[in-house]
């Protein structure tokens, strides 16, 4: 079978619901002229919708039981290590390419420090250490990238990196604003000049472009007032995929997929909170303390709030922010505790099991029994305030099948409803209501987060219309796109192409 | 390179491969094969390829980005 040329576009946390209404209302022009000429759908993730778990997914076409990522980081004991490229065991399609001799342009995946070397150019995203890492193939490349003021990606760009959470959380005025959106379509815009002047140097075969821009904003600004912050960028987006559309060459095609979907958040559920009111989890004594010392940072907050700052500006400084978030670890006294959840990023409750924890608690032979107790609670918990369900929970072997399903948490979490899931834990009143649920989040604070739905569009060279799908799930992308390139996918990917 | 490379192996590392592979459809793939018998027999054979500082600012960021 000839080879098509394929370009994959990949939008962070796009989703079908989100940008529907906006191609509709004529917004996103080149998406429209996409989805209309060919195929598009929901992109069902894995389970957790997370970053890595699904960008991973995506190209590997396995889920996260055979490739080995479960989260951005790696859990011993109870230490938590940042993931490599070298954690993943599976390959990506543009490797799977790059060894059948097909020419490739790799830019921004995540998860990719050290890069691939391929038969091509790669350019390595999310996880990259720094400007200083050798995150180039071949390395050469990061000189010019260098002269071309080209930014790894809005963790790492000069223009936020110094304070990047005050970027978001405090620098909310229009004109502040503004600036944000111009920096982000700034970075985007010098990516595609990139892949624009690296196509035009080789004859390509296969082209990876990921845009995560999209994502960070809308964890911030999904608020109605915040919108059009979303809105803009996604619009700069669009005009950039016209640009990438520019290289078709009337035998390409363009897949377009996200790593998961997105929805707004109405209130916070503190899992630690639950365990602790189950008997399973017990805090530290300092817990008490530093409960205290939070308190009275607020307190100086509402003080500072009196003396001009507004309140929301007051209580959500850096300072508070991340003495806030950066607390829980040692709040856990683990000889007093059955379970816990030790990161949001992998939306993972972990047992602390004799043999596994260095002060494991739970007997093997109590390993089902309790693990069975929490799943129970918790998918038959709801808010008592609201009435609403927050989760779904999962064993482990529910949701991955493989070689590495024994390094994911042991209770896998979909959330619900507009909650999201935190680990911080709350000073215990004694009122599981009080304490496990939060007051709806205010637009100052992270207002969004991930949802299992993502955005699927396929169109170019041999397609036409088709009606929508229900859903394509994200490890179809994989064989999808090798399959469109003429080439055999391994057999033990999850996915199946898309037809 | 050689298609085939014979080798001595311990009766167990032998067991664990054959078990893999027959558990699973990693025949398409030996990629799998080779890093799970790595992870089971000789765990230090992935290096961390970032310093103590690099895990030490990746996770500020993923922090100040409002991962935990």
């Amino acid at each position: 079978m000839a080879g098509k040329r394929v370009i994959f576009i990949g939008i962070d946390g796009a989703a079908l619901g989100l940008v529907k209404p906006w191609m509709d209302q004529g917004l996103l022009p080149n998406l429209s002229r996409l989805a209309g000429s060919g195929i598009m759908a929901p992109l069902r993730t894995v389970v957790p919708p997370m970053t890595a778990t699904g960008w991973v997914s995506l190209s590997t076409g396995k889920n996260p039981g055979k490739h080995g990522v479960f989260d951005f980081y790696k859990i011993a004991g109870y230490e938590k290590k940042v993931i490599s490229s070298k954690d993943i065991h599976a390959r990506h399609f543009w490797q799977i390419a790059s060894s059948a001799g097909k020419k490739v342009i790799v830019v921004n995946p995540p998860v990719s420090y050290p890069p691939d070397e391929v038969n091509g150019y790669f350019i390595g995203g999310m996880l990259t250490p720094s400007y200083q890492s050798e995150y180039t193939y071949p390395p050469s490349l990061k000189q010019e990238l260098k002269a071309r003021g080209y930014s790894i990606g809005v963790e790492l760009d000069p223009g936020l990196r110094s304070n990047f959470a005050r970027s978001f959380v405090l620098d909310r005025n229009k004109k502040s604003r503004e600036k944000l959106i111009k920096v982000f379509n700034g970075i985007d815009e010098t990516r595609i000049k990139v892949i624009e002047s690296l196509a035009e140097r080789i004859a390509w075969d296969l082209i990876y472009v990921m845009f995560e821009g999209t994502d960070r904003l809308e964890h911030y600004y999904w608020a109605d007032d915040d919108f059009y912050v979303i809105r803009e960028h996604y619009q700069k987006v669009d005009e950039l995929i016209g640009r990438l559309m520019k290289l078709d060459d009337s035998n390409t095609v363009f897949v377009i997929g996200s790593d998961h979907g997105f929805e707004g958040i109405d209130r916070k559920f503190f899992i630690n909170n639950f365990l602790e009111h189950h008997g399973l989890l017990t805090p530290a004594k300092e817990a008490s303390q530093k409960n205290n010392m939070l308190k009275m940072s607020r307190n100086i907050a509402l003080a500072l709030a009196k003396l001009g700052i507004p309140v929301q500006k007051a209580l959500t400084l850096p300072f508070v922010f991340r003495f806030y978030r950066g607390l829980y670890k040692t709040f856990i006294d683990w000889d007093k505790t059955k379970a816990f959840m030790f990161n949001e990023t992998s939306r993972g409750i972990w047992i602390n099991l004799k043999g596994r924890q260095s002060k494991g608690t739970v007997d093997k032979s109590e390993y089902n029994k309790v693990r069975d107790l929490i799943i129970d609670e918790l998918n038959r918990l709801s808010d008592p305030r609201t009435g609403l369900k927050i989760v779904s929970a999962y064993r482990r072997e529910e949701v991955f099948s493989g070689v590495h399903t024994h390094n994911a948490p042991d209770i896998l979490l979909v959330t619900h409803n507009g909650y999201s899931v935190e680990p911080v834990i709350k000073q215990n009143s004694g009122a599981l209501a009080k304490d496990a649920f939060s007051e709806p989040v205010s637009p100052g604070e992270r207002n969004a987060d991930h949802a299992m739905d993502g955005l699927f569009i396929m169109s170019g060279s041999g397609m036409s219309p088709k009606e929508m799908k229900p859903y394509v799930h994200i490890t179809d992308i994989a064989p999808t796109i090798l399959s469109l390139m003429g080439l055999s996918y391994p057999k033990d990917m999850d996915g199946k192409p898309v037809g | 390179m050689p298609e085939y490379i014979k080798v001595n192996i311990p009766l167990d590392l032998y067991n664990a491969v054959k078990k893999i592979v027959n558990e699973t459809e990693t025949r398409e793939n030996p990629s799998d094969v080779v890093s799970y018998v790595l992870e089971q027999f000789a765990p230090d054979y992935k290096k961390d390829v970032y310093s103590a500082e690099e895990q030490k600012e990746i996770k500020k960021r993923l922090k100040d980005l409002g991962y935990m």
